[in-house]
């Protein structure tokens, strides 16, 4: 690797543009599912990293292992997963060395999850009043001052704009649209003011217009308070939307990590390029969308080099034999994990030299 | 909700005049009850004059009628072997019966649910393999080979407990222990399997992600929707448990329902067996009944929709 020494090893600063402090940094992260056929790698050697008001989007199939890592910042992964490896660093605090209480503190206080499906992520049997407050209940020194627990759902139920909220406190979530779930669910993960929210494809399971309403509040809520966000997803049109910085995961790794323009104007990894040609194009007619051969491998029966390489169209012998280590993909932390676009690299390093212009190394 | 609740109701009395229509032919079926009542050497015709007097020569719809109305009033009609009114015979074991499946109800959720939520909560560990082969061996167990090993080993080996007969607690706690350990069984298998179901849904991650206690993210999020699958099978087996008393209440010469079911059978008592088995399906019914009510405390979703 040619790196210069200057440059930080690749995933521990945000390729985002932009200078505020640090929020997330996730280094080296493993998670293996534990079944009965052996070790699944489902996240393997995820790097990347989240200042204050970022919104990352990580993107990839189903069983990339984009809610894994979600689940693994949060230490919430579902049994029989494990965190095997790696460092977990929030507000400069090794997730991995908290206590349960101290874990139990920080959830919902300092980070908020909304998940996927608005239709079973509320509890059935609890009225919306009562699964909102236990929020404030169990987080008192979160409560925006001044409020009561009563004050403070009202508050945070406004804020995501549910009509007539002191009306509908006492109903329960069988009495509300999916749209109005999701604005329940997301109140729940931001009425503590945390400093990051984990989305996990918070806006597939609604329709379109719902959709554009939810990403618009999400945006209104980095805006105004200033959060975070762990934009997981598999719809690269909403990345393009509000993500500052993406992380494509294939397989368990993130195989490109780069500032949003630079994913999309440049994307180094046949993986990237072949997910944004597979997106619909405005004004182009195509007989059919191009789409990836092949099938997504088997976690538990991967192929010795790099994951993509049985569907890659660029394959060449190294890719094989070998597991492609991060290259460093432009001056901030952005890397690509592909031998392939590490020579395209050093050939446009190479070429810019000569030519004795200022290539950038993208 | 009252509509919900009025519907219930019809449905259930429909049961219970089914049963009782059942109850009615298969008396029919079962023989000429005249035969049992006269003396071997008795004439053609004073069978005929008791059968007039007994209504037994009217046709068969006349007959289910007058049934009917002596039913609704509790009259089943005088009992062969003891000469009282049907009804007040089984009333009087009533309390006894009560008493034991009471007793047992309360042994098996005891058991079950704590037993149940643990097992999931520490899915693989030792307490769920221990629960597991518990739920296994008390539902294959039957329940005589359980209550007779129950008497060897405490009544007879040890002698801690009383064989059988009604008394104090010590009589009540083998024959309840023996109703309560199948009971049991199921039900933690049950509870078991629905908080596997719950703790693995997104509202229980959810309310972990809000920082919850891990008690609380167990008792009010995952065993409230849990009961739910786990108060109906109760309801099933509060019925059970009444009936079922017949083979325990025989082993420990119990004074209930069940053994005066047998008894009368031994001696085709009808009027007692029709009597005895009309009330235990009003109690099964009105059992699922109950259930019904206590699930739209736990559940809103019936609550609303169906109102």
């Amino acid at each position: 690797m040619q790196a210069p020494q200057t440059r930080p090893e690749p995933g521990t600063r945000s390729p985002a543009a932009g200078d505020s402090e640090v929020l997330l940094s996730v280094r080296h992260l493993r998670t293996h599912f534990f079944t009965r056929e052996g070790a699944v790698p489902a996240v393997d050697d995820v790097t990347f990293t989240v200042r204050r008001g970022e919104i990352l989007g990580i993107v990839g199939e189903s069983g990339s292992g984009k809610s894994v890592t979600a689940r693994s910042i949060m230490r919430l992964v579902p049994l029989p997963g494990r965190i095997v490896d790696g460092d977990v660093l929030f507000r400069d605090e090794d997730l991995a060395a908290l206590s349960q209480g101290e874990m139990q503190r920080l959830r919902g206080a300092h980070m908020g999850m909304v998940l996927q499906e608005p239709m079973t992520s509320l509890n059935p049997v609890l009225t919306i009043g009562n699964q909102v407050g236990e929020l404030f209940v169990y987080h008192p020194e979160r409560t925006p001052q001044g409020f009561s627990v009563r004050g403070a759902v009202l508050d945070i139920l406004n804020r995501v704009r549910i009509p007539d909220a002191a009306r509908r406190l006492i109903e329960y979530p069988m009495h509300f649209s999916g749209g109005m779930r999701q604005r329940v669910s997301i109140a729940m993960a931001t009425g503590c003011r945390p400093e990051l929210i984990i989305a996990d494809e918070p806006t597939t399971a609604l329709d379109v217009t719902i959709q554009a309403q939810v990403l618009e509040l999400l945006l209104e809520l980095r805006n105004t308070l200033g959060v975070s966000v762990l934009f997981i997803t598999h719809d690269l049109g909403v990345v393009a939307q509000i993500c500052d910085s993406v992380a494509v995961m294939y397989a368990g790794k993130i195989v490109e990590y780069n500032d949003v323009e630079s994913i999309f104007d440049r994307p180094r990894h046949p993986y990237t390029r072949a997910l944004l040609r597979s997106l619909p194009q405005l004004g182009t007619r195509m007989a059919r969308l191009p789409s990836i051969e092949g099938q997504p491998p088997d976690l538990g029966a991967l192929p010795p080099g790099c994951a993509f390489a049985p569907r890659c169209p660029s394959v060449v012998d190294a890719c094989r034999a070998q597991v492609p280590e991060p290259t460093p993909l432009g001056e901030r932390g952005g890397y690509v994990r592909c031998f392939v676009a590490d020579d395209e690299l050093q050939a446009d390093r190479a070429a810019a030299t000569r030519s004795g212009g200022g290539g950038d190394g993208r | 909700m009252r509509r919900y609740l009025l519907l219930r109701l019809l449905q259930s009395l429909l049961t219970i005049l089914l049963v009782v229509m059942v109850v009615f032919l298969i008396a029919r079926i079962a023989g000429d009850p005249v035969t049992l009542l006269v003396t071997f050497d008795a004439s053609q015709s004073d069978i005929n004059r008791l059968k007039q007097e007994l209504g037994l020569a009217d046709p068969l719809p006349q007959q289910f009628v007058r049934f009917l109305t002596d039913a609704a009033r509790g009259d089943f009609g005088i009992s062969f072997r003891t000469n009282r009114p049907a009804m007040q015979e089984v009333l009087s074991r009533v309390p006894a019966s009560a008493q034991l499946a009471g007793f047992a109800l309360l042994i098996s959720l005891a058991i079950s649910i704590p037993l149940g939520v643990l097992a999931a909560v520490t899915r693989g560990s030792l307490v769920d393999v221990i629960a597991r082969f518990f739920a296994l061996v008390g539902q294959a167990a039957p329940n005589f080979w359980v209550g007779l090993m129950l008497i060897f080993l405490f009544s007879v080996r040890f002698g801690w407990f009383p064989t059988g007969g009604r008394g104090g607690l010590d009589h009540m706690f083998l024959p309840a222990l023996t109703l309560g350990t199948s009971a049991s069984a199921s039900l933690t298998r049950l509870t078991r399997s629905a908080m596997l179901d719950v703790i693995n849904s997104d509202f229980v991650t959810m309310a972990r992600a809000k920082g919850l206690p891990r008690r609380t993210v167990i008792f009010k999020h995952a065993l409230r929707n849990a009961l739910i699958p786990v108060v109906t099978i109760l309801g099933v087996r509060v019925g059970v448990l009444i009936s079922g008393s017949v083979i325990v209440e025989t082993i420990f010469a119990w004074p209930g329902v069940g053994r005066l079911i047998i008894q009368a059978i031994n001696v085709s008592d009808f009027p007692v067996v029709q009597a005895a088995i009309t009330l235990t399906a009003t109690s099964i019914v009105l059992a699922n009944f109950l259930t019904d009510i206590v699930y739209m405390f736990i559940d809103p979703r019936i609550r609303y929709v169906r109102s």
